[in-house]
Order: structure tokens, then sequence, then C-alpha cells
């Protein structure tokens, strides 16, 4: 009861005790196992480690079954960990129960109450905080004006669009302004539209309200759109985490190179290591020299990978000779997207090359099946990966 | 007519059957309740109202006749025995039902799943098995037979019933409803009240007035375990039947008939406003 009228009233708290430098949460060395029915063991989380500041957008992406929703629970109360701590505010919250939590979810399938009205729905967590009545109403009306259902207050649930459940949902979620919302792939159950709107309104109420957001996705350009910083999780582990530019330029490992925006990705070995710079050889014999990077000391004879992205190759000319790697191949399949084409590309030695190529005015030039095209990624274009993924 | 013609014609005939099978003789009863024939129930002799006079205790043509025993108030105290069986029994059973469909369906524990099997047991086993268990126990126990042994063993079938109904209720139910009620800041009291009980009400009520029925009619449990003074409805029927049939006994049942049709309609109308 305390706690939660402590949560109604933590905005306040959030202004004057909080000092802004340290995390809203931390999550340190989270371990998560099931047993499945078999009497097999999941893994879920496997050491994971992450702290969101206050304020911030964070976003939690990977495939599904890589243990986010598991995270989430975790934070929210409905699990408990098999080891680690979850501090809130720098306070050990993983014996408190999830309805002391200072901490709201949006649930992947909404959760509305269907015997409530919107209204009711919204006013839940004040109605049992035993907020005053008229304060609870002048909040829901706030709330519901917000999310832009004004007006709306006395509908049932089963009145409402999947896209209006998804605001009450919300509504319902940030009245009592937790310090941390967490949502669980609140937008998978939209159309596109829709889903572009939300993100949107989303990160415009994030900006607006001052409360941190923790959202699930495994759609990564959700995830790149909408964060301020993106936690790539795989296999119960913690990938990488950066701001989006960080992961899409600069991925951690194979894993999060292929799981964030398309790559083309080469087994390399080195040949050269020297203070300057590293030269690689690929498989089908040609060498590139790249510039040292400040992360690790590669030794000769060391295996990586290298990637490209599409939108790095240019169709080589004789001008962009200089390093990079070349790639001559067939033309398979064209897409044409709007602002560039999408085009495949067979090579002989490195099988299919995903390509994107500037879409001219120039239409003599409009790439098709069958051409030949040699491909150039300059240098200051690739990157080199090390691992498979973390912890392998 | 072709092939399929006939068959669908034989349905329907077949269905119109099996209706009459069913409910020719509780339609019978009801129009016998009204014959006038005292001696003979299955000769149509004009219409009356005697034997409802009868049963309420007013002056008629068979409180005259010499043979007459006067029993309405022996039919009172039964009717008001079996009511205040049914009440007590069907509440009872219905919060205990209650408490354990929701445990087996939220709780992991140990022997779960027999558990709920064996809440199965007093629906299939006979009920003379069960009449023979029971007046054994309460006998064993040095229990004096009463209305309390008949109250607590209809408790023992009942919360079967209950808890079947209220299980398949709460089976409907979104289970997230109850954590997003917590994440909310709901303690698990409040968010019994506030969330899973206004959810699971249509089961519950419904689960309830099944048991009240199903008390109100059960006779061969409870002729084994009823005391002397405690006779129900039921049994006060089945007395009179060896006795003879009387065309009063027509007038009581359909009057049950009636009592029961009004229970279930009201338990029908109730899960139907919820939805
Ligand atoms: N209650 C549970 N019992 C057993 N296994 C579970 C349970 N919850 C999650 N898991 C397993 O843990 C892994 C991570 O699940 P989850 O966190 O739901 O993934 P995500 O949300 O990323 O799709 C999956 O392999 C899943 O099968
Ligand atoms: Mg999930």
């Amino acid at each position: 009861m305390e706690a939660t009228s402590a949560m109604v009233a933590s905005r306040k708290t959030q202004e004057t005790e909080a000092d802004p430098d340290h995390p809203v949460l931390e999550i340190r060395h989270a371990k998560k196992r099931f047993a499945t029915p078999e009497g097999q063991e999941v893994v879920a989380l496997d050491d994971v480690s992450i702290t969101v500041a206050r304020n911030e957008f964070l976003t939690l992406l990977g495939p599904s079954g890589c243990g986010k929703t598991t995270l989430l629970r975790v934070v929210s109360g409905f699990e408990d960990l098999d080891g680690g701590e979850i501090l809130i505010d720098r306070q050990d919250i993983a014996r408190q129960p999830a309805y002391r939590r200072p901490v709201n979810t949006v649930f992947q399938t909404y959760a509305l109450f269907p015997h409530l009205s919107v209204a009711r729905n919204v006013a839940y967590s004040l109605e049992v905080a035993r907020v005053d009545p008229a304060e609870i109403r002048r909040r829901v009306g706030e709330m519901l004006e917000l999310v832009g259902l004004a007006g709306f207050g006395d509908r049932r649930i089963n009145q409402l669009s999947g896209g209006q459940q998804q605001r009450v949902a919300l509504a319902r979620a940030l009245v009592a302004r937790p310090k941390i919302l967490l949502l669980d792939e609140p937008l998978s159950a939209l159309d596109k539209g829709l889903r572009d709107k939300m993100q949107q309104e989303l990160k415009a109420l994030q900006h607006e309200l001052g409360i941190s957001f923790v959202f699930v996705t495994h759609d990564q350009e959700e995830a790149l759109t909408m964060s301020d910083r993106v936690a790539v999780l795989g296999h119960g582990k913690l990938q990488q985490i950066g701001r989006p530019q960080e992961l899409y330029r600069a991925p951690r490992n194979v894993f999060v190179a292929r799981f964030v925006g398309e790559s083309n990705l080469f087994p390399a070995t080195v040949t050269q290591s020297d203070p300057a710079g590293i030269a690689l050889r690929l498989s089908d014999g040609q060498e590139v020299r790249l510039p040292a990077s400040t992360g690790n000391v590669l030794m000769v004879g060391a295996k990586v990978r290298l990637m490209a992205r599409p939108e790095d190759a240019r169709p080589a000319t004789g001008k962009n000779n200089a390093g990079g790697l070349r790639f001559q191949g067939r033309i398979k399949q064209v897409f044409f997207v709007g602002a560039h084409y999408k085009i495949l590309v067979h090579t002989q030695a490195h099988g299919t090359l995903k390509a994107s190529l500037p879409a001219g005015e120039d239409l003599g030039s409009t790439p098709a099946p069958g051409q030949a095209v040699e491909l150039h990624f300059p240098p200051a274009t690739l990157h080199v990966l090390l691992d498979e993924e973390a912890g392998r | 007519m072709t092939r399929s013609g006939i068959l669908s014609r034989l349905l329907s005939v077949y269905g119109l059957l099996f209706f009459a099978f069913i409910y020719a003789p509780i339609l019978l009863i009801v129009v016998f309740s009204f014959n006038a024939n005292p001696v003979n129930m299955m000769i149509w002799d004009g219409f009356t109202l005697d034997w409802y006079r009868t049963i309420f205790g007013f002056p008629s043509r068979l409180t005259e006749s010499t043979l007459y025993v006067e029993s309405t108030r022996q039919l009172y105290a039964a009717v008001r025995n079996s009511l205040l069986v049914a009440l007590v029994a069907s509440s009872v059973s219905t919060i205990f039902g209650t408490a354990i469909a929701l445990a087996v369906a939220r709780y992991r524990f140990r022997l779960r799943s027999f558990y709920r099997a064996f809440m199965f047991m007093p629906m299939i086993m006979p009920d003379i098995v069960l009449g023979i268990a029971l007046l054994i126990f309460f006998v064993s126990l040095g229990a004096q037979l009463s209305i309390y042994t008949i109250m607590i063993g209809h408790c023992t079938f009942l919360i079967s019933y209950v808890f079947i109904v209220v299980s398949a209720r709460i089976a409907d139910m979104d289970d997230k409803l109850e954590e997003a009620s917590a994440d909310l800041g709901a303690n698990p009291w409040q968010t019994f009240r506030r969330v899973t009980l206004p959810l699971i009400l249509p089961g519950v009520v419904g689960g309830g007035l099944l048991a009240f029925i199903i008390s109100m009619d059960d006779l061969v449990i409870t002729y084994f375990i009823a005391g002397v003074d405690s006779t129900t409805l039921p049994v006060f029927i089945y007395g009179m039947l060896r006795r003879g049939i009387k065309p009063e006994i027509n007038a009581i049942a359909t009057i049950m008939l009636v009592f029961s049709i009004l229970v279930a309609s009201a338990g029908l109308y109730l899960r139907a406003r919820r939805k």
C-alpha cells in the first residue's frame, strides 16, 4: 500500500531526491533458467547486465525466444532471478513482490480489464492506491487526452479498435507515473501504418513524460528508429548494447551484424598486423588493407569476418580502384524500393551478395537480372568482426 | 422423393420422437396434476385445482374424504428442510468449490493433477455407494443423523459440481489480467476482489445454482443420511409413493418443476447478461 502511494508520488521524488546521474534501473549479472516439461533446462538469461538511464528509451532487441520477455518479467517481478540483482534507484528490489515495484508494463496482448470501462481501466492503479477520487478523475482525463482518447472514457474495452486498446494500455500503465515503463512488443499486433504512427507517438510520449522506457521488439528497424540505446539479446546473452548508429556501424559480433540491418559477411584471414593497420585475405584471394581499429589487436593468421553493408556497395569504376573489396558477378534479382534498388548479385566465390544502389534519374542504367556487374566496397565501409556471438 | 429427402424426413421424425420420449412423461405429470379423477389418474375426468389446494392445506374434495390423512404439515416441513439444506450446502460448496478451482488453476503444487482428477470422483461415484459410505462415516463418528448430516453429505459432492463449472470459467479467463492488476500495484486481495472475482462471477453463480438444484433434487444419498425428523422433499415424496400414487404428488412434482425451471433460467439470464 505504502509502496503504491510512493509510486504515485514518484514524480516528486524523482525530481527532488534522485541524483540525475545514477541509472534508474541496473540489472547486474541476471541469470534465469527454466526447466522444460521434458526435463531439459533452458537458460533464458545468461549473465545479463544492463543499465537504463533516467529518461532513456532503451530497446531490447532479439529474435523470438532469446529471453526478452523473461528479462522484463524479472524486472516487473513476475519471475524470480536465479542469480544476479536488480536495482531501481540503487535499491535492490529482488525481494519485493510485483505490486510493490515502481514499474508498470504494457503487455503484448494489452491485458485490459474487460469488465471495466476505459476510464476505470486507466484509473485502476490510482484506485488501488486509494488516491482521492477527484484527483483520479483529473489524472485519468489528462492521460486519456495525452494518448488521444479524450471522450472515450465510458466505452467498454470490446468497443475499441486494436490501436485504441493499445493507447488505453499505455494510459493505464503511465497514469501512476512509474519510474520505468516496460513495453513487451506492444506494436506487434498492429498493422504497418498504425505501427509507424504509434512508434512516433510513443517516442514523443516518452520525451514528454520523462519516464524511462524499456521497450521490447524483435523488429530491428523499429529498434533503430525509436531508441536512445539498443540492447541486442541472443541466446540469453547480451550481445551488444549501444546507440543505434554504433550497433549498425560497428557490430561487435556476427550475431549483431546479422540481426541489425542487412549485411554481407566474408570469412577472412589476417595476413599482416602492425600498429598502422591490418591486412586481410578473403577466400577468393583478394587482399584488403584496413586502418588499425581501436579494439582488439589481431594476430596474424586469425580467422575473422569482414562485414560490408549493402548500401555501401558502388558499381566499380576505374577511379575507385584503390583499396576495398571488389566482386564480380551477375544480377539475380532486382527490387525497386523507391529511393534505391536492392539487388541480389550472384558471385562465383561468395555466393549471393546483397547490394543497394541509388536509383538515379538515369533510366538507362536501371539494373536488370542477368546483367554482369562489378561491386566495390571502399575500405572505410568495411568492418572486422571477431566472434560469432557473445560467449561462444 | 430423393434419397436425402427421405433421410432428412426420417431424421426429423426421429428428432420429434426423441423429444417426445424425454418430455412426454413430464408433460403427463403436469396434465394429470389438474385431473379431477381421484382414483385413476390415467383417465381424464375434468379440470381441477383440488390437488394444489390440498397440498397448500385448503379444504378440497380430497380433504373431506374419510380416507384422507392430513400430511400438509409434514410436506411443509420437508420443503423447509430441503430449502435449508440446499441453501446451506450450495453456499458452502460454492465457496469451497471456487477456492479449489482457483487453487488448482493458479498455483503449482505437488499432486496438482491428481487433485484435479480427484475432484471428479464424487460425480462418477454411484450415489448409493456415496450414501452408504457417508452413513458408515457418520455412524462410526457417533454423529446423530440430522439435517446437519444431510448438509455435510451434500457438500461432499456439490463441491465437485461447483469446481467443474468454475474451472471452466477460469480456463476462459486471460491469466495475464491478474498479472496486469499486480503490475498496477494491486495486492493479492485487491486483485481477487477487483479482477478475478468479477470475471469468474458468472461461473460462481452458475455453479451455485446448479448445486442448489442438485441438492433440492437428491434422493438416494439423502435417504441414507437423513435423520427421522429431517425428511427432505424428495424423501417425503418417495414415502408418499410407497403408500400408493396419489394425485397430489403430481401437483407437488409440477411445482418443483416450475421452481427448477425458474432457478435455471435465472442462471442462464445472469450468464447471458454478463457477456
Ligand atoms: N515459464 C517458462 N517455462 C519454461 N520455459 C520458459 C518459460 N518462459 C520462457 N521460457 C523459455 O525461455 C526462453 C526465453 O523466452 P522469452 O523470454 O519468452 O523469449 P522472447 O520474449 O525473447 O521471445 C525461451 O526458450 C522460452 O521457451
Ligand atoms: Mg516475448
